[in-house]
C-alpha cells in the first residue's frame, strides 16, 4: 500500500466511525480484509521484549554472583583487588581470577573504553597470554574482569625452584619474545613486565611462560592516568611520561632476563637501576653475548634497542646455535672465532683453524642464504593473506556498508609491506606488493586518508614497474595497472588535480584496451568505470570532450546489458550510466530529460537490488538516485515530486544507517537528503523546518571536513552548507550571525578556488559567498567565469535581483 | 513536576525531547527496572506486567517526594515513557541482529523488536495524520490507562477518547497488515 493510499482508507474509516461509533470493530476490520488481530494491551504483544526491557538488562551484574564463588583473596594492591574464584553455575569445574578494578566508570564514555580494552585483551588468543573469560562494569560502575586462572610459579621462582641452566633461562625468553610479537603485533603494550607479571604455566612438564595484568591503559576523564610500570624495569620513555611502544616493553624484557640470569646463580638482588645490572652480570660471569643482548635491550635511547622481540628472538636462537648474533654480522674476527668455538676440534691444528674459518664462514653465508629463501616464501604467503584480507574481504565489507573495520589491518598490511626489501622479491612479489598497496591504498581513500591513500597508490606503481621489468606477463600486469589508475584518480583531490586525472584515467583506459586485445573476454568492469570517471571528470571542468565521453559510458553498458540483462553488476554500472548521463543533461539544461533518465537509473538500480538484495552498496546507490531525482524535481521547481523523492531517499537512508551506522559515505550521503529536504521546505515557505532540515546536515559535513581537510570537495560540501545556513539566518533575521558565517565560507574556500581555479563547482560556491558578502569587484570576475561555465543558476540570479545589479 | 508543565510536555511533539526529557525518562525506566526485580520475586513465571510496574510506581512515588499531584498525569507520562524505553531498547536489539548471531533463545525479543519498531512508524504516521488519535492510543496502549482518566488528562469527553482508540486501532490495524 502506497502512503497515498493508506491516508485514503484512514480517511474512510474515520469517517465511517464517525457516522457509527458502535460499530463492532473484528467484524470491521474483518471487511476491510484484515485479518490480524486487533492491538489491545502492550503485552499481548511484546512480552518478551519487557521482560528483557525490564530484567534481563541488568543481569550481567548478577551474572558474577550467579556463575562465581569466590573462593580467597589473592591480592589486594592500589590498582585492583583480586580473588580466586570458582565457576559455580555448575557448568564446568573451572577456577578463576576475578579481578576489581579500583576506580569508577560511571560516565558511559569510560565505561566504552574500558570495554574496548577488555575487547582488545579478549582478542589476544595465545598460550603465552591469560585468557580473558568474562568482564563487565557493575551497576555502581565497578570494572570487573574473569580471568584464567595459571597455576604456576612466577618466572623468578620458577628459574630458582628447577635450577634452570643459562640454556633454560634462553628458551624461556624465546617464548616470551614469541608472544610479546604477538602481542606487539596487535598493537598491545604490556608496559609492566616484572617477574610478578610472567607465570610459568607447566603443562605436561613442558614450562611456557604466560603473561597477566596487561597495563589496562585507563583514562580518568581526559587525564591519562599514566602506567609508570614497576621501578627498575620501567624504560626512561615510559618514566618520564612520554609514548611508549613495543620498545618499552623490551627495556623491561632485558631487565627480567638479566634478572633471571642472576636470579639462576642465586645473586638476584632489588635492582634499581640497569647500571646495577651491567655491573652485577659482569660479576656474576653471565656470558659475554648475552650481557650484549641486555646492554642493547636496557639502551636509553629506544631506537637503539632492538625494533622488535622477533629480533631478540633470532638473535637468541643464533646464541643457542652458536652463530654468530646480528650486531656482529660484518666483523670477520667474531664470525671466525664463533666458528672455532662452535667446532672445537678446529683448535686442534693451527693451519687448519684457518681453513675452517674460512669453510665455516662460508657455510654461515650460506645458512644465511637459505634463511633467506625460507623468509621469501613466508613473506610472498603473508602477502597473499594480506591480499584475501584486504581484496575478497574489502568486496564482502563493501556490501555490508563496513570499510572501516580494516583501518587495523591495512595498518599492519602497511608495517608488514614496509618491512620487505624490494631486492628479494620476484616479479610474482612485485605483483602481490602491488595488489597490497593498491588495495591498502582504496581502504585509506574510503576512510577519507587521502594523502596516504596517494603514497600507497605511488608504491603500488613502483612495484608494477619493477615487476614488468621482472618480466611479468601482461595479462596479470594490466588489470591491476587499470584498476590501479582508477583508484588512484579517485583520490587526487587536491591542487593540480585536472591534469592529473585525466592522465591516469587515460592510463588506465589504455590499459584496458590493451588487455581486452590480449583476451577480449576480460572482465570490461574496470574499462566501464574508468571511462565514467573520466567522463564526471571532463564535465566537472565544463571540458569538451563530456559529450562523448558521456555517451561511450553509456555504450559500454549497454552492450553489456544487452547481452547479459539478468547480471546485478551490469544493472548497478547502467544506473550509474545513467545517471551520469542526466547530470550531464542537467548542466546543459535538458532538465527534462534528465528527470527520464533518472527514473530509468532507479529502475536498473532496483532490478540489481532485487537481484543481490545483501549488497547494501546498491541499496545505497539506490539512495543516491533517489536524492538526484529530488534534485532534479526541484530544479524543476516541482516541489511535491522533489519532496517525495527526498522523503524516500531519507527513509532508505535510515534503513541504512541502522544498517551500517559508522559508513562515513552513507553518513554523508543522508546529510545530502537533508540538505535537500531543507531546501524544498525553505521554498515551500516552512523556514524552521528548512534550518533544522539543514542543521542536521551542516553537522555531518563538518565533521566529515575536519577528518579530511585537504580534501577539497569536503571544504566545498561544507561551504555550501554554511551558505545555507546563513542564507536562511538572514532571512530569519539573525544578520549579524549570517555575515560571520559568509566570512567564514569565504575565508575557507578562497585558497581552495585559487589552488584549483577552473573548478566550476568551486568557483560557483565562491560566487555565491562574495554577492553574500557584497564584495562586487571579486564577485564580478567570478561571475564572468560562471557565465563561461554555465554556472549561472537561479541562486546567483536570484541575489543579483536581490542587489539590483544588471549584469549581463 | 506540575501537572501543568506534564500537559505540556504530553502535548508536546515527542518525538524531539529535550535532554532533560531523555534524563528524566531514563530515571523513569531505572526506577521500574527496580519495581521490576522485586516483582519477579512476587509473580512467578508470569513475566512482567507493565501495569502493576506503573501503579507500584505511583504508590511508591506518593509514599516518598510527592513530586506529581495528580495520579492521572503520572500515569500518562508513564506511558509516554514506557513507549520511549521500550523503543529504545527495541533499536538496540534491532542493531544488535545486524552485528552478530543470536541463538534461539532471544529470538521472541528480536521478534517483537521489529513488530514495536514497525507500530513506532506507523505511530508517526498516525500522528501526522490526527495527534490525537496517537496520544489515546499512546496512554491505553502503552500506559493501560482508563478510559475516564485519559478523558481527564486530555479534557475530552470519555466517549471522545472511547471512540478515538477505536479509530487508532482500527487503523493501525489496516497499516500493518
Amino acid at each position: 500500500m502506497t502512503p497515498k493510499d493508506l491516508e485514503q482508507l484512514w480517511q474512510q474509516i474515520n469517517a465511517e466511525l464517525d457516522q457509527d461509533e458502535d460499530i463492532e470493530l473484528d467484524a470491521y476490520l474483518r471487511n476491510k480484509g484484515c485479518s490480524r488481530v486487533e492491538l489491545n494491551a502492550l503485552s499481548d504483544h511484546t512480552p518478551n521484549l519487557i521482560n528483557h526491557t525490564f530484567l534481563d538488562a541488568d543481569l550481567h551484574d548478577q551474572q558474577l554472583h550467579n556463575k562465581y564463588k569466590i573462593i580467597q583473596q589473592i591480592d589486594s594492591g592500589g590498582q585492583s583487588d583480586i580473588y580466586l574464584a570458582a565457576r559455580s553455575d555448575g557448568v564446568y569445574q573451572q577456577t578463576v581470577v576475578i579481578k576489581f578494578i579500583s576506580g569508577q566508570f560511571d560516565h558511559p564514555s569510560l565505561k566504552q573504553q574500558f570495554l574496548q580494552e577488555m575487547q582488545l585483551l579478549a582478542d589476544l588468543r595465545h598460550p603465552g597470554v591469560v585468557t580473558i573469560i568474562d568482564g563487565n562494569i557493575t551497576a555502581q560502575g565497578k570494572p570487573w574482569l574473569v580471568l584464567d586462572h595459571i597455576d604456576g610459579l612466577h618466572i623468578d621462582q620458577h628459574v630458582k625452584r628447577h635450577g634452570l641452566n643459562t640454556e633454560g633461562v634462553v628458551k624461556l625468553m624465546m617464548d616470551l619474545c614469541e608472544t610479546l610479537q604477538f602481542v606487539h603485533n596487535r598493537q598491545v603494550f604490556h608496559k609492566d613486565l616484572k617477574p610478578g607479571n610472567v607465570l610459568v604455566n607447566n603443562i605436561n612438564d613442558v614450562p611456557y611462560p604466560v603473561l597477566i595484568d596487561f597495563g589496562i591503559a585507563m583514562q580518568q576523564g581526559d587525564q591519562v592516568a599514566m602506567n609508570f610500570g614497576t621501578r627498575g624495569y620501567s624504560a626512561p620513555e615510559q618514566i618520564k611520561g612520554q609514548t611508549v611502544d613495543q620498545r618499552t616493553d623490551l627495556y623491561a624484557l632485558g631487565v627480567l632476563f638479566g634478572h633471571l640470569l642472576l636470579t639462576r646463580q642465586g645473586q638476584a638482588t632489588a635492582l634499581t637501576h640497569a647500571d646495577d645490572l651491567r655491573q652485577a652480570m659482569v660479576a656474576a660471569d653471565v656470558p659475554k653475548d648475552l650481557r650484549r643482548v641486555i646492554s642493547k635491550l636496557t639502551a636509553v635511547d629506544p631506537a637503539k634497542r632492538y625494533p622488535s622481540a622477533d629480533a631478540l628472538r633470532s638473535d637468541l636462537s643464533l646464541w643457542q646455535q652458536g652463530f654468530p648474533l646480528s650486531f656482529d654480522n660484518h666483523k670477520l674476527t667474531a664470525v671466525v672465532a664463533k666458528s672455532v668455538k662452535r667446532h672445537p676440534w678446529v683448535t686442534l691444528g693451527l693451519v687448519m683453524a684457518l681453513v675452517s674459518a674460512v669453510f665455516f664462514t662460508i657455510k654461515y653465508t650460506r645458512d644465511t642464504h637459505h634463511l633467506q629463501q625460507l623468509t621469501i616464501a613466508e613473506k610472498n604467503a603473508t602477502d597473499e593473506l594480506m591480499n584475501f584480507m584486504l581484496d575478497d574481504l574489502y568486496e564482502n565489507l563493501e556490501r555490508i556498508g563496513r570499510i572501516d573495520v580494516l583501518q587495523s589491518v591495512v595498518n599492519q598490511s602497511v608495517d608488514h609491506l614496509g618491512k620487505q626489501d624490494p631486492l628479494t622479491l620476484d616479479q610474482a612479489g612485485h605483483l602481490q606488493a602491488a595488489k597490497a598497496y593498491a588495495n591498502t591504498g582504496r581502504v585509506f581513500d574510503y576512510l577519507e586518508q587521502s594523502e596516504q591513500a596517494q603514497s600507497m597508490f605511488r608504491k603500488a606503481e613502483k612495484h608494477l614497474q619493477q615487476a614488468l621489468e621482472a618480466g611479468a606477463d601482461p595479462l596479470d600486469h594490466l588489470p591491476l595497472l587499470a584498476n590501479l589508475k582508477v583508484y588512484e584518480s579517485q583520490v587526487l583531490v587536491s591542487a593540480g588535480q585536472e591534469q592529473a586525472t585525466e592522465r591516469v584515467l587515460n592510463e588506465s583506459i589504455l590499459a584496458m584496451q590493451q588487455l581486452l586485445l590480449l583476451d577480449p573476454s576480460s572482465s570490461q568492469l574496470p574499462l566501464w568505470e574508468a571511462s565514467m570517471e573520466l567522463g564526471y571528470h571532463y564535465m566537472e571542468y565544463a571540458r569538451d570532450e563530456s559529450a562523448a565521453q558521456v555517451a561511450n559510458t553509456v555504450a559500454i553498458t549497454q552492450r553489456q546489458l544487452a547481452n547479459n540483462p539478468e547480471d546485478a553488476n551490469w544493472l548497478y554500472a547502467s544506473s550509474q550510466s545513467l545517471q551520469m548521463k542526466a547530470w550531464y543533461e542537467l548542466d546543459y539544461g535538458e532538465l527534462s530529460q534528465g528527470i527520464t533518465d533518472l527514473l530509468l537509473a532507479i529502475e536498473h538500480a532496483q532490478a540489481s537490488m532485487a537481484l543481490d538484495p545483501e549488497d547494501l552498496k546498491k541499496q545505497h546507490n539506490q539512495r543516491i538516485l533517489y536524492n538526484q531525482l529530488g534534485f532534479f524535481y526541484l530544479e524543476d521547481q516541482q516541489l511535491e515530486p522533489a519532496q517525495q523523492a527526498v522523503l524516500q531517499a531519507i527513509e532508505l537512508g535510515d534503513a541504512l544507517k541502522l544498517k551500517a551506522p559508522f559508513n562515513q559515505e552513507y553518513e554523508r550521503e543522508h546529510a545530502y537528503s537533508y540538505g535537500t529536504a531543507g531546501e524544498i521546505s525553505q521554498q515551500l515557505g516552512d523556514l524552521d523546518a528548512a534550518l533544522r532540515y539543514y542543521q542536521f546536515t551542516l553537522a555531518t559535513t563538518q565533521e566529515l571536513y575536519a577528518a579530511d581537510p585537504l580534501n577539497y570537495s569536503a571544504a566545498n560540501d561544507l561551504a555550501v552548507d554554511l551558505l545555507l545556513v546563513a542564507d536562511l539566518q538572514q532571512q530569519l533575521g539573525q544578520t549579524a550571525e549570517a555575515q560571520a558565517q559568509f566570512a567564514a565560507v569565504d575565508a575557507l574556500l578562497q585558497p581552495v578556488h585559487e589552488a584549483e581555479p577552473n573548478n566550476k563547482y568551486y568557483a560557483h560556491t565562491l560566487l555565491v559567498t562574495k554577492l553574500q558578502l557584497q564584495r562586487w569587484a571579486e564577485a564580478k570576475a567570478l561571475y564572468e567565469l560562471a557565465k563561461s561555465n554555465d554556472m549561472v543558476d537561479g541562486t546567483v540570479k536570484a541575489l543579483l535581483a536581490k542587489h539590483q545589479l544588471d549584469w549581463p | 513536576m506540575d501537572s501543568a508543565n506534564l500537559t505540556q510536555l504530553l502535548n508536546n511533539d515527542q518525538s524531539a525531547l529535550t535532554q532533560d526529557q531523555h534524563k528524566d525518562i531514563e530515571a523513569v525506566y531505572q526506577r521500574l527496572k527496580e519495581i521490576a526485580r522485586t516483582q519477579r520475586f512476587k509473580v512467578k513465571g508470569t513475566g512482567i506486567n507493565t501495569t502493576a510496574l506503573v501503579n507500584e510506581a505511583w504508590l511508591k512515588s506518593q509514599k516518598q517526594a510527592k513530586t506529581f499531584n495528580d495520579r492521572n498525569h503520572f500515569f500518562a507520562y508513564s506511558a509516554l515513557a514506557m513507549r520511549h524505553i521500550l523503543l529504545n531498547e527495541a533499536k538496540k536489539n534491532q542493531l544488535i541482529t545486524y552485528v552478530e548471531e543470536t541463538d534461539q533463545l532471544h529470538q521472541p525479543v528480536f521478534k517483537e523488536s521489529s513488530y514495536l519498531l514497525d507500530l513506532e512508524k506507523q505511530l508517526q504516521r498516525l500522528k501526522a495524520f490526527d495527534e490525537k488519535l496517537e496520544q489515546v492510543f499512546t496512554y491505553k496502549f502503552f500506559g493501560d490507562m482508563e478510559f475516564a482518566d485519559i478523558a481527564e488528562v486530555m479534557q475530552v469527553s470519555e466517549r471522545t477518547v472511547f471512540r478515538n482508540w477505536k479509530k487508532a486501532r482500527a487503523m493501525l490495524a489496516v497499516a500493518m497488515q
